[in-house]
């Protein structure tokens, strides 16, 4: 590129190469680039032209780019147009002599380090203004030129060159690498900001859901029994049932309302999980129950109740939820029997609830822990349908996993995977 | 036992408050009521019951059933209100609300709320709510004289 030869001269030059018998070819993969690697720029100064061309040629066998200048102030312009990894100086140049060529060399911050080989004759003076430079930097060679000692000067400084340039260009990767990042993380904070905004909004909706939505409801609910209450006897019974109708639907869609919120707020609570005595928990939940309690529900509990590693809320939620559900599911005229058992596997705690229901058929499997995947009819079963798609929700969150077994007929059992609590 | 107290129910949404009166009536809350279906109503009529012309057993004690959405003038506004003032150390404040949000209920406490109860979803819970409400607030507590 640099090369100041016509298209062509170089297959000469190799020619007059191998006429001159004294030189000792290198080997050939010792001394050519590998084929990615870029060439590195040789700057060839002197003002002779036998000297610069004998040099030349010795140092083309290096298999770089060698640049000719023929004097100080050519030297200059070419390192205008390019970059060099080494500068070989004549010290004895008119006009501008090596010494003082590369002190203006030394001048441009860009090769203010490059490396410069003064080419010298034995002169005790030249000697001591080369030790002028800084070590490393600059270095000198004695005419006559001896091949070898040129080229392998020149080669230390070349491949220098080329480490430096692969150093350069690893930085210059980085530093792209490290503004994609950047940009990323930029990316990443905004999608967050958006993920709190939205998160909020949502919040802010769906408790006012619960404002607005519910409170026609409690209307709707309390006319209704007020109705019934106040014309009992009034009313025939056709009339009396359409009321209890209408009071039992906005009940359970108070529930839903109640149920939807609850799984939407399930995902932004926060879950930090603690040791929980599982037995008292249990224990609590049976005593609070409403539904259990309606269903005359009787729960047995298995010794020992392992403690578990949960939020308690969540698990509270989780536990009712599945109670519930097993004192719902039951044949009519069947009373609910549920018993609740745990069993150690490893460090986790798996926790059984099992029931005398219905049972699921396995052609259902899939909804059962689906939202509103009820898969009985309604009339027969009160229910929003989102008790276990609530209770996968919570147990996941608390790191854990839900399943059953079942068979139609004969109840079902219920497990949730859970870390083991200390006691 | 001290005179028996004032109840104010301070309510905008009528169902709401129909249902409630009906409650506490079946419930045989026998109390002497106000209702109030905005802020200012509400203070209008505590201020007219904390200027007793000449008598100085103070005013008497009042329980108020407190929504928080209210028109104009919010709930919290109003129990910041009662709260300022002076002479209302006989007055027990509830907060009935459908809000169950934990900020709402955190806020009511810190301004002084003396209970927060979230409006019952059946009319069976609000007739046990005005029973419960009867039982505690007007047999067992205490309030200063």
């Amino acid at each position: 590129m640099n090369k100041l030869d016509m298209p062509g001269r170089h297959s000469t030059l190799q020619s007059e190469k191998h006429a001159k018998s004294s030189f000792i070819p290198s080997p050939v993969e010792s001394t050519s680039p590998a084929p990615n690697e870029e060439k590195i720029n040789i700057l060839l100064v002197d003002d002779t032209p036998a000297k610069l061309l004998a040099h030349e040629v010795l140092l083309e066998e290096l298999g770089e780019n060698v640049v000719r200048a023929s004097s100080g102030r050519a030297a200059l312009e070419q390192l205008l147009k390019g970059d060099f990894g080494v500068i070989l100086l004549d010290v004895n140049m008119p006009d501008l002599d090596g010494f003082e060529t590369a002190a203006l060399i030394r001048q441009r911050p860009k090769f203010e380090h490059t490396p410069i080989l003064f080419i010298t004759g034995y002169n005790t003076s030249d000697l001591d203004r080369v030790k002028g430079y800084d070590a490393g930097a600059a270095d000198y060679i004695f005419l006559p030129v001896v091949p070898e000692v040129l080229k392998a000067k020149v080669r230390v400084f070349v491949e220098l060159a080329r480490k430096r340039k692969i150093v350069e260009a690893q930085a210059h990767a980085l530093a792209i690498q490290n503004a994609r990042q950047q940009e990323q993380i930029r990316t990443i904070q905004d999608l967050n900001q958006q993920l709190i905004a939205a998160n909020e909004e949502l919040e802010a909706f769906s408790y006012s859901v619960s404002h607005d939505l519910r409170s026609p409801l409690r209307a709707m609910q309390g006319y209704a029994q007020a109705l019934i209450e106040d014309y009992t006897g009034n009313l025939d019974p056709k009339a009396e049932d359409y009321l209890h109708r209408i009071r039992r639907a906005a009940l359970r869609l108070d529930a839903l309302v109640q149920d939807v919120l609850a799984y939407t707020q399930l995902s932004r609570t926060e879950t930090r999980l603690e040791s929980i005595q599982l037995d008292s928990l249990l224990a609590e939940i049976i005593q609070e129950s409403r539904v259990l309690k309606q269903a005359r529900a009787s729960v047995r509990i298995l010794p020992p109740i392992h403690p578990v590693l949960a939020h308690e809320a969540c698990l509270t939620q989780c536990m009712t939820n599945l109670l519930e559900n097993s004192a719902k599911f039951v044949p009519a005229g069947r009373l609910p029997e549920i018993t609740v058992r745990t069993e150690l596997l490893e460090s986790r705690v798996l926790v059984w609830v099992e029931d005398n229901g219905i049972g699921i058929d396995p052609k259902h499997h899939s909804r059962v822990f689906q939202m509103f995947g009820r898969i009985n009819h309604s009339n027969h079963y009160e229910g929003t349908g989102m008790g276990l798609a609530i209770v996968k929700r919570v147990v996941e969150r608390m790191g854990g996993a839900v399943g059953y077994d079942s068979q139609p007929g004969q109840g079902s059992k219920f497990w949730i995977n859970l870390a083991q609590g200390s006691s | 036992m001290g005179p028996s107290p004032l109840l104010l129910l301070v309510e905008d949404n009528e169902d709401d408050l129909f249902l409630m009166m009906r409650a506490l009536k079946n419930a045989k809350v026998d109390l002497p009521l106000r209702t109030a279906s905005d802020g200012q109503q509400a203070m209008d009529c505590l201020a007219a019951m904390e200027t007793p012309a000449d008598d100085s057993t103070g005013a008497l004690p009042v329980i108020v059933l407190l929504d928080i959405n209210l028109p104009q003038i919010s709930g919290f506004e109003l129990l910041a209100w009662i709260r300022a003032r002076p002479k209302s150390p006989n007055l027990i404040v509830i907060m009935l609300t459908s809000s169950n949000h934990p900020m709402d209920i955190r806020r009511a406490y810190e301004l002084g709320a003396n209970s927060y109860i979230v409006k019952p979803a059946s009319y069976e819970q609000l007739l046990e709510f005005a029973r419960l409400f009867k039982a505690y607030w007007l047999s067992f507590n205490r309030s200063p004289v």
